[in-house]
């Protein structure tokens, strides 16, 4: 129960708000709410501005713009007062303009509010930009207005002409890759006496190596691995070149040797033109006699495991690469193969294939691989020397072409 | 004078037009205030009478569109306040105009509370508890009573509490009163008594008022000179356009004097009355007239006895009990000739109804610028008078 005093002190408080002399006795103002309201549209003005988007408010009766953003008159070159007593036909295409205003004026009747227009937009130094405008019809107090929001592409427009530029290029790698491949052996010759399987990878579509095998009528057999620098178009181009050259010297029975001199006086001028080279280990082997005929241009030697010894024998002669001088001879070696023995002719993108590391594949390893599977077929040769490379690489893809010849004498 | 005789004191009022027609500048001003759709707040009443179609026409002269809401009743409720904001809401209105006798004005001023603030307008009672300032509110007063077109306050009935809130707040008060006499010719001889009987416990609780103030004094004093010597006339002779203006400019004096004095116990205790049982407001105020007095006079007889000769009671040379005796038989004249104020008991007021009653008063606004600090007992004790 309160007491007099309290109701007292009560009554007293109450009257002083009454009378108005409390915190919150204030008449009414719009003041403090307009402020904050201005405050508010202040904002969102800057966040208007600061779009990369160019927007104009078009009043339709009148068809002139009766707001712009500050990035409509930055990207124009212009002043917000020139533009807003410019006419939007300085800026936009007449078709553009009558497109849109045919929108802003029959849209809402047919019941749609937008549209969107990709045309050109001309800056006040003449420059055409090309834009996408997004136009919609909006209502204020009963008014109608266009909200035009535009839209710089020129990225847009480049990038997708470079995506378009880019498909049509890996297009025609992929067909360049495809004549490519159909330029190996299809198939390995069946020989008396001998094995044969061949390999070819390129790094990326094309590539600059290359491996033949061809059986002559006089029991010889024509094994050659080729390899022209670098993994590009003018490689691939290069390599069909030597192809033919290579084929062209071998239907006319020159020795290995013979061979390769005759590429390098052929090839020589378009090399040193392109600024290419090629190296090529050339062997011909005797399926009667056993016996292995060779030539190198620069290439690694070829791998031959005795199955005799279990032992790898590199099997190298002297040789310049081609590309470097006109009149080379080439030193041409012989071997005595025996049964069971295995040839392996490769590029360098077998043993230095890389493990991301600083270590490469390796003779050594190359020579213990073989070791490990000599008694398989020559294909299954090929595919463990794949699989033992690809291991050591792990997780790195191939930087250079690889490309495997694998005989195996019975 | 002593510096006790300046305690701080506020006066507030809206700006006003007061005269012939004053009524038709309602399209003028609320296009000026930048209304659009306007809110139009009256009674079926005043609506029959056509003054709310007279305003309605002033704003579609300004090109303004309009809304009505007529379900305003007497005693408003708290859910007309709600239908007239839902109306507001839905319709997208931004100016309201209420046209009427307090209860559309009062009806109009909760709208506009509840447009700005949300929420329901029971949780505005009391003072200076309304936040957000309402829309543009034009008040054109048909009846020369309530002064609600210049008063911070507004009564509405929660039905629920079958009881009366006030809310006391200098951002209800309108922006512009267009306060025309004409309007008040339409009504009924009951209503003018009513309403100027209301208009006279205005003047005399503002004057006695502890609020009160040498400016509020002048008007109140000048409110109960004017509606003792015209509202009998007034009554006789209703289409008198000369007793018709006296009567609204009192109520126009009274209104600016209570709106800022605030009143006393009589109108804490007919707040009751008319939340319990729908009693009309003026006829409650002027049933409680003589007994207040009766009970107040001891704290400010000097000031009940000036009230006494703005009635036009000689009071020179007599004692207070004279004068209290006095002014209570120039009450009684004034109630009988006018017809108003029946016994309690025929309003609908039983015994028991009393301490519920008492409870009300004591908590009502109104009650803490009285010149005497009632008990529950007292007020009992005047309720008990009035049955």
């Amino acid at each position: 129960m309160k007491g007099p005093s309290d109701i007292s002190s009560v009554w007293d408080a109450e009257r002083e708000k009454i009378i108005g002399l409390g915190e919150r006795s204030l008449r009414k103002t719009y003041y403090p709410e307009l402020q904050q309201k201005l405050d508010e549209l202040e904002r969102f003005r800057a966040l208007i501005d600061q779009s990369n988007d160019c927007i104009f408010l078009i009043h339709v009766l009148s068809n002139r713009f009766i707001d712009v953003n500050e990035s409509a008159c930055r990207q124009l070159s212009i002043t917000r007062q020139e533009l807003l007593s410019c006419h939007w036909n300085t800026i936009f295409p007449d078709e553009t303009v009558s497109r849109a205003m045919e929108s802003l004026a029959g849209g809402l009747e047919q019941g749609w509010d937008r549209d969107t227009i990709t045309t050109l937009m001309c800056k006040r130094t003449g420059d055409l930009l090309p834009v996408e405008m997004a136009i919609r019809i909006v209502t204020f107090q009963k008014d109608l207005y266009g909200v035009a929001v535009v839209r710089d592409i020129t990225e847009r427009k480049r990038a997708e002409k470079a995506f378009l530029e880019n498909s049509r290029m890996l297009r025609d790698m992929e067909l360049a890759k495809q004549i490519q491949l159909s330029l190996l052996p299809a198939a390995p010759p069946e020989i008396p006496g001998a094995t044969l399987a061949g390999y070819c990878l390129p790094a990326t579509h094309v590539g600059g190596d290359y491996y033949h095998f061809s059986n002559r009528n006089d029991g010889i057999v024509d094994l050659v691995v080729a390899d022209v620098s670098g993994h590009s178009i003018g490689s691939a181009l290069m390599t069909a070149e030597a192809r033919a050259v290579l084929r062209a010297q071998l239907s006319t029975g020159s020795s290995a040797g013979q061979t390769l001199t005759s590429m390098n006086e052929i090839l020589h001028e378009d090399l040193s033109r392109s600024e290419l080279f090629i190296t090529v280990f050339c062997a011909s082997f005797d399926t009667s006699s056993r016996i292995l005929t060779y030539a190198n241009a620069g290439h690694p030697p070829g791998l031959l495991f005795r199955h005799s010894g279990r032992s790898c024998q590199w099997l190298d002669a002297d040789g310049l690469i081609m590309g470097v001088r006109n009149a080379v001879t080439f030193e041409e070696k012989q071997v005595q193969l025996q049964s069971g023995d295995l040839l392996l002719l490769y590029t360098d993108g077998v043993t230095e294939a890389d493990d991301g590391r600083g270590h490469l594949f390796s003779n050594e390893r190359l020579c213990e691989t073989l070791r490990s599977c000599h008694r398989e077929s020559p294909q299954t040769i090929i595919d463990t020397i794949l699989l033992r490379v690809a291991a050591f690489s792990a997780a790195i893809p191939l930087e250079d072409d690889v490309t495997m010849v694998v005989m195996k004498v019975e | 004078m002593a510096p006790n005789d300046f305690p701080l004191r506020k006066f507030v009022a809206p700006e006003f037009i007061f005269g012939m027609d004053a009524r038709t500048l309602a399209g003028r001003y609320a296009k000026n205030f930048g209304g659009r759709k306007v809110l139009v707040v009256t009674d079926p009443g005043v609506r029959d009478a056509g003054w709310s179609s007279q305003v309605i026409a002033s704003l579609e002269e300004s090109g303004l569109e309009h809304v009505l809401f007529d379900g305003v009743t007497s005693n408003p409720k708290a859910e007309e306040v709600s239908t007239g904001a839902a109306l507001y809401r839905k319709e997208g209105c931004n100016a309201i105009v209420a046209v009427g006798g307090g209860s559309p004005m009062d009806c109009a001023k909760g709208i506009g509370i509840v447009s700005a603030n949300r929420g329901e307008i029971v949780e505005f009672e009391g003072v200076d508890r309304v936040e957000q300032s309402i829309p543009p509110l034009i008040c054109i007063p048909t009846t020369a009573g309530s002064a609600a077109d210049v008063s911070q306050f507004a009564i509405i009935t929660d039905s629920a509490r079958q009881t009366k809130i006030a809310i006391i707040s200098k951002m209800i008060v309108p922006d512009v009163a267009l306060i025309d006499p004409v309007t008040t010719t339409s009504l009924s001889r009951e209503l003018t008594s009513q309403t100027a009987l209301d208009a006279l416990c205005h003047g005399i609780e503002a004057y006695v008022s502890t609020a009160h103030s040498a400016i509020t004094d002048l008007f109140a004093l000048q409110s109960i000179r004017t509606i003792s010597s015209n509202l009998l006339p007034t009554i006789e002779t209703p289409d008198d356009l000369g007793f018709r203006g006296r009567m609204m400019l009192a109520s126009l004096e009274a209104g600016l004097a209570f709106s800022n004095a605030s009143l006393g116990l009589i109108h804490a205790m007919a707040h009751g009355l008319g939340g319990m049982q729908d009693a009309p407001h003026g006829e409650c105020n002027a049933l409680l007239l003589p007994l207040v007095i009766d009970f107040n006079f001891p704290a400010e007889p000097e000031r009940y006895t000036r009230i006494a000769g703005a009635m036009g009671i000689s009071t020179i040379g007599m004692s207070p009990d004279d004068v209290l005796a006095a002014l209570h038989s120039r009450i009684a004249c004034l109630l009988k000739e006018s017809g108003v104020a029946r016994p309690l008991s025929l309003l609908g007021i039983s015994r028991s109804d009393i301490p519920a009653l008492a409870l009300k008063a004591l908590n009502d606004p109104c009650i803490f610028t009285n010149p005497r600090q009632p008990s529950r007992e007292d007020i009992e004790a005047i309720y008990e008078r009035a049955l």
